[in-house]
């Protein structure tokens, strides 16, 4: 038997393309290779572990034989695949990847195989907790009109949350904080959007919220309140629909 | 476009405390000084019976100089404690109605609290609640204050105000007011996504009974109207200049009908003075260009279910006629809660027919998704709804020698037709049966509920379990899983022929 060999990755779409990039050029054959992300630190037996540093050229050549080869889909099932909190994400997009040049763009219709699936079930996963926090984040107003949001999503989602707000606010500076992760995407008003580490930020920039912002915040819970049916009342059904890790920092679920 | 002018010509406010007096000629309105927040409790207290909070239908991007984008898919912002989803901020403008409809809460001859917004405050409140990502944009009601084209013209205003002057590109979903000038319905038109006129009872008896002051001819005129709009100006875009101050259709500026001495009032009246200078134009330019499509998003109606005795086949034959005639978007309905006191209405402790409701919207799904036929699904002989059993499956089960189909070869909408199997799943379904022969296993994966489906399929030509394909056999049995049956109705696990049963059951209004 061969030994199985391990190339462990950082944690980003480059890391995950970089591993994938050097697997494959090791030639030693895939059931001998293995992709692992850094923070997953189990040992296994019959394995030699290898570092892999995130190369971006290598990166680039991966992510356009995806595009080329397997189609637009599938990269955007691998992109979702590598924002998910899966820990054996970096695995799984590389056996996708293997039956995708196998198959062409039709692996996206083969959703009996296992690994299809996997693909498919997170892509689904990923883009509805996206889609729900389209309608779930809350913005509070600074005293200098910064809108500021705070969430914290099970997925790393703001690369493809941020789009929409951007587009919706395109006039407005504002910024949607990623509180898990410590990563906030930032928009100044008319001006290119960017993603940034908490730890880069200048605090200076958030104030105090503006003085109004008690005032909507009680209108918006009060119209809130209002709007629902007494007689119809159905509590499990308001937690289905919205549930309870997302109310953190909605006002209209905060008690007085 | 002819101007719109309304004939009245002079007015006088008192303003005290407490209230502001407003007369014009004769008429007196007078007004208790409220919040704002007072107000929106009021007037969204009052909106709440009204269903499709929905914000689906239309694609907008966002532009530079506005606020806002739309999505066709719809999104939900939040869900009141009824489970309902709440997109769009859904008020009426007021509540101060000169009808008299028996089951309404705000029917003239009732006692309740009075509210009237100004289109200024229906704005600016869009707008903060908006940039804060409370919202999707709004849907704007109104009971009769006046007449309707008084009520539809503060609409009007309040439209021009947020789209033209603001550069809102959020959604918005208006009522139109039966019985108003159709130019006022036609220039609401160019500023709304959906429309929608409520048919209010499914038949005219109903409403002649419990709606004395409407009457059918006048619902189904303005939905003739929007109808033969969206029709006639397809692909037709009109361009807008707006921004502060500047207000113009076509080139030519808009004869504002806030000129006329009642809305000049009503603009006057209750301004709350904190509102007059909103943030939100602070970053905007002073002058931009739009152009506008008719209703976009379409049109939709709603009915009040099980305050008049119609059958469900009745109800459904309804819902089917309007999709064709009007090409309606969506039809809504609304479960009856008692709230008046009226001999003509069903008792007060009456319980709302949630399930029936429940099957509706599913009959409704099968009509619009499903490529079913209303008489498919009910007829003269079986007029009311299955209690136990969804309608689909109702309908699988008296078509029995259709089943079992097998599921690597039977077409799409035979799949569809199989109980377990929905629009995504037949679709995954096709798609993955080009690449292999698909198994039981397989089928749970791709979201299939087998054990709903497994009567009435077969992989390979083989079916899941040895079953008999036979009513009472198959009824028994998926019964006794009790699956996603409603409380009451979980000690129930024999067959009976139904009657209108209603109960607490779990729904869902889907965007």
């Amino acid at each position: 038997m061969n030994e199985i060999q391990v190339y462990v990755c950082e944690d980003s779409i480059e890391g995950i393309f970089t591993a994938i990039y050097d697997a494959w050029a090791s030639k030693r054959g895939h059931v001998n290779n293995k992709i692992q992300l850094e923070h997953n630190t189990e040992i296994a037996l019959f394995c030699s572990y290898l570092s892999v540093k995130p190369d971006l050229e290598k990166a680039e050549k991966v992510t356009r034989s995806i595009k080329q080869k397997i189609g637009l889909e599938a990269y955007r099932y691998i992109y979702y695949m590598a924002l998910s909190n899966r820990d054996d994400k970096a695995d799984a997009i590389y056996r996708f990847m293997i039956l995708g040049f196998h198959y062409g763009s039709q692996v996206m219709d083969h959703l009996s195989n296992d690994a299809v699936n996997l693909m498919a079930k997170t892509y689904k996963r990923v883009s509805m907790e996206r889609h729900r926090y389209t309608g779930f984040v809350r913005f509070e107003e600074l005293s200098n009109h910064i809108l500021v949001s705070k969430i914290r999503p099970e997925n790393n989602i703001l690369p493809i949350l941020a789009p929409h707000f951007v587009d919706r606010f395109s006039s407005e500076n504002f910024m949607i904080i990623d509180e898990s992760r410590q990563m906030a995407v930032v928009h100044p008003a008319r001006k290119q959007w960017f993603i940034l580490s908490m730890e880069l930020m200048d605090q200076n920039v958030l104030e105090e919220v503006s003085e109004r912002e008690k005032e909507m915040k009680g209108a918006w819970a009060t119209f809130v309140e209002h709007i629902s049916i007494k007689e119809r009342e159905n509590l499990k059904l308001q937690q289905n629909m919205c549930p309870l890790r997302y109310r953190e920092f909605m006002p209209e679920f905060k008690k007085e | 476009m002819i101007p719109y002018l309304h004939e009245t010509s002079s007015y006088d406010i008192v303003k005290t405390r407490n209230r502001t007096y407003v007369c014009v000629g004769e008429n007196m309105v007078i007004q208790e000084n409220m919040s704002m927040e007072e107000k929106l409790s009021i007037l969204s207290d009052a909106a709440k019976f009204d269903v499709a909070c929905t914000s689906s239908g239309v694609d907008r991007k966002g532009n530079q100089d506005g606020i806002g984008n739309a999505a066709s898919c719809g999104i939900c912002h939040t869900y009141s404690q009824d489970g309902r989803c709440i997109s769009l901020l859904k008020i009426l403008f007021t509540n101060e109605c000169i009808f008299d409809c028996k089951y309404c809460i705000n029917r003239r001859s009732n006692d309740v609290k009075r509210a009237t917004f100004t289109p200024k405050e229906v704005c600016d409140l869009t707008i903060e609640f908006y940039r804060r990502n409370f919202i999707e944009g709004l849907f704007l009601s109104s009971g009769i204050v006046n007449s309707p084209d008084y009520t539809m013209d503060l609409i009007y205003q309040t439209l021009v105000l947020l789209r033209i002057q603001h550069g809102f590109n959020g959604y918005i979903h208006v009522k139109a007011i039966p019985g108003a000038d159709p130019e006022l319905v036609n220039r609401v038109g160019w500023l709304a996504d959906r429309m929608s006129v409520n048919l209010e009872l499914p038949t005219s008896e109903g409403l002649k009974e419990l709606a004395p002051n409407k009457n059918r001819k006048n619902i189904l005129k303005p939905m003739k109207q929007i109808q033969l709009g969206i029709q006639e100006y397809k692909g037709k875009r009109i361009e807008m200049t707006g921004g502060s101050g500047i207000v113009g259709i076509d080139g030519k500026p808009i004869v504002s009908t806030q000129n006329t001495a009642l809305q000049l009032a009503n603009l006057q009246m209750g301004i709350d003075p904190s509102y007059d200078n909103p943030v939100s134009l602070v970053n905007r330019k002073n002058k931009f260009k739009k152009k506008f499509r008719f209703v976009p998003a379409g049109q939709s109606t709603q009915m009040i279910i099980g305050a008049t005795p119609e059958t469900d086949y009745q109800l459904l034959s309804v819902t089917s006629s309007l999709y064709k005639k009007f090409d309606l978007k969506r039809v809504f309905y609304s479960a009856y809660v008692p709230i008046n006191e009226d001999c003509l209405l069903p008792s007060m402790d009456t319980k709302s027919p949630l399930l029936r409701e429940h099957r509706l919207y599913q009959a409704d799904w099968l009509l619009r998704f499903y490529g079913f036929e209303a008489d498919e699904i009910l007829n003269e002989e079986n007029p009311y709804f299955n209690v136990l059993l969804d309608p689909k499956c109702n309908w699988a089960l008296k078509h029995l020698e259709q089943f079992p189909v097998e599921v690597n070869k039977a077409d799409y909408a035979m799949l569809l037709r199989v109980p377990g199997i929905g629009v995504n799943s037949a679709r995954r379904i096709v798609r993955a049966r080009k690449m292999a022969v698909l198994d039981f296993a397989d089928l749970k994966k791709m979201g299939v509920v087998l054990k709903r489906a497994h009567y009435f399929i077969t992989c390979n030509g083989k079916m899941m379990y040895p079953v008999k394909i036979e009513e009472d056999y198959i009824i028994r049995n998926m019964l006794e899983v009790k699956e996603k049956l409603p409380e009451p109705l979980q000690e129930v696990n024999t067959y009976k022929q139904l009657s209108m049963f209603d109960t607490n059951y779990q729904w869902r209004v889907g965007s």
